[in-house]
């Protein structure tokens, strides 16, 4: 039993974390080298890892996609710390619309337009922040979407990470909100009934005094701890 | 449609937490009162204290506190107003 709650917790746990690590924002150093659009035939595989045709458009089973290809500063531990060394990263830039995840991204031809204009040339390198959210993938030909692009003056910049603070936060402060909640529900609705189903139960059983005993230790498991 | 689906399915979501947010609020404010109901009148009549209860309950419901869980609604669109301004914005 031991044995299958840790499975299962270590999965959500895995879930929930790659979840996040997709959705929420994180951001790269970045010369952009080259902007291109490729057409894209989606498979049942990596559909699942684009968002949809531009917010105006109609939805076809294939279409052209914009890239954006760059030469970044690579990064470890979930991108807290620069690394000295440098590597390709392609970024697609697709509108989110309206839809998963809530970028609300409409944008996807301007900022494909502020790419083209910070373009990096090796006799003058232009730097870049490029916010977005996603993976990159080869065996599924999957790319992280580009969000924001925020010219800079040199590759030895600081981001802090705003959002994801702020994020964490509200998920901390709604969990023990949820609980808090949970307690209150399990202590007005929830024990109230079942102490009058004990109690009623007690009753009926007058001779089950062991009876009586393994229904109040149950209850007892039901009640809220005394808060400390 | 997308637009839609989102305004629908967000009521909805917003909606639960709504009425999630505004028990909770009464039902601790009425255990607030309950306790101090039974401070004041350690053998008090229960019938003026469901009343006093009641009414306290009714009172803040109508209070502007109570009024600012609509903010519930209010906050999350603001926000999606906004992060669709700063996003898109040239």
């Amino acid at each position: 039993m031991r044995y299958v709650k840790t499975t299962l917790k270590t999965i959500a746990f895995v879930l929930i974390f790659s979840l996040l690590h997709y959705v929420l924002p994180q951001h790269d150093v970045a010369k952009i080298t080259s902007t291109e659009v490729i057409r894209m035939d989606f498979s049942s595989l990596n559909r699942w890892f684009f968002a949809q045709s531009d917010s105006g458009t109609t939805e076809l089973s294939t279409r052209d996609m914009r890239l954006i290809n760059t030469q970044r500063k690579k990064t470890m531990l979930l991108g807290f710390f620069q690394r000295e060394t440098e590597g390709v990263m392609v970024f697609r830039n697709e509108d989110t619309g309206w839809i998963w995840p809530p970028y609300f991204k409409f944008d996807s031809s301007d900022l494909q337009a502020t790419a083209s204009a910070n373009m990096s040339a090796p006799a003058a390198e232009k730097w870049v922040v490029i916010t977005h959210y996603g993976w990159r993938n080869r065996f599924f030909t999957i790319y992280p979407n580009a969000i924001a692009i925020r010219p800079v003056d040199g590759p030895d910049v600081r981001v802090i990470p705003w959002f994801n603070i702020f994020f964490f936060v509200f998920v901390i402060f709604g969990y023990f909100f949820l609980r808090a909640m949970w307690r209150q529900f399990m202590e007005r609705k929830v024990d109230p009934l079942l102490e009058d189903a004990g109690e009623a139960f007690d009753r009926v059983g007058d001779s089950a005094q062991e009876t009586r005993g393994r229904i109040g230790r149950w209850l007892a498991s039901w009640r809220s701890k005394p808060r400390r | 449609m997308a637009f839609i689906r989102l305004i629908v399915f967000g009521f909805i979501g917003l909606s639960i937490l709504y009425f999630a947010v505004t028990w909770f609020a009464r039902s601790t404010r009425r255990e607030r009162l309950e306790k101090r109901w039974d401070a004041e009148h350690p053998d008090g009549d229960p019938a003026a204290r469901a009343e006093v209860v009641e009414r306290g309950v009714d009172a803040f419901k109508t209070s502007l506190a109570y009024r600012a869980f609509l903010l519930i609604y209010i906050v999350p669109a603001a926000l999606v107003l906004a992060n669709l301004i700063v996003t898109n914005w040239n």
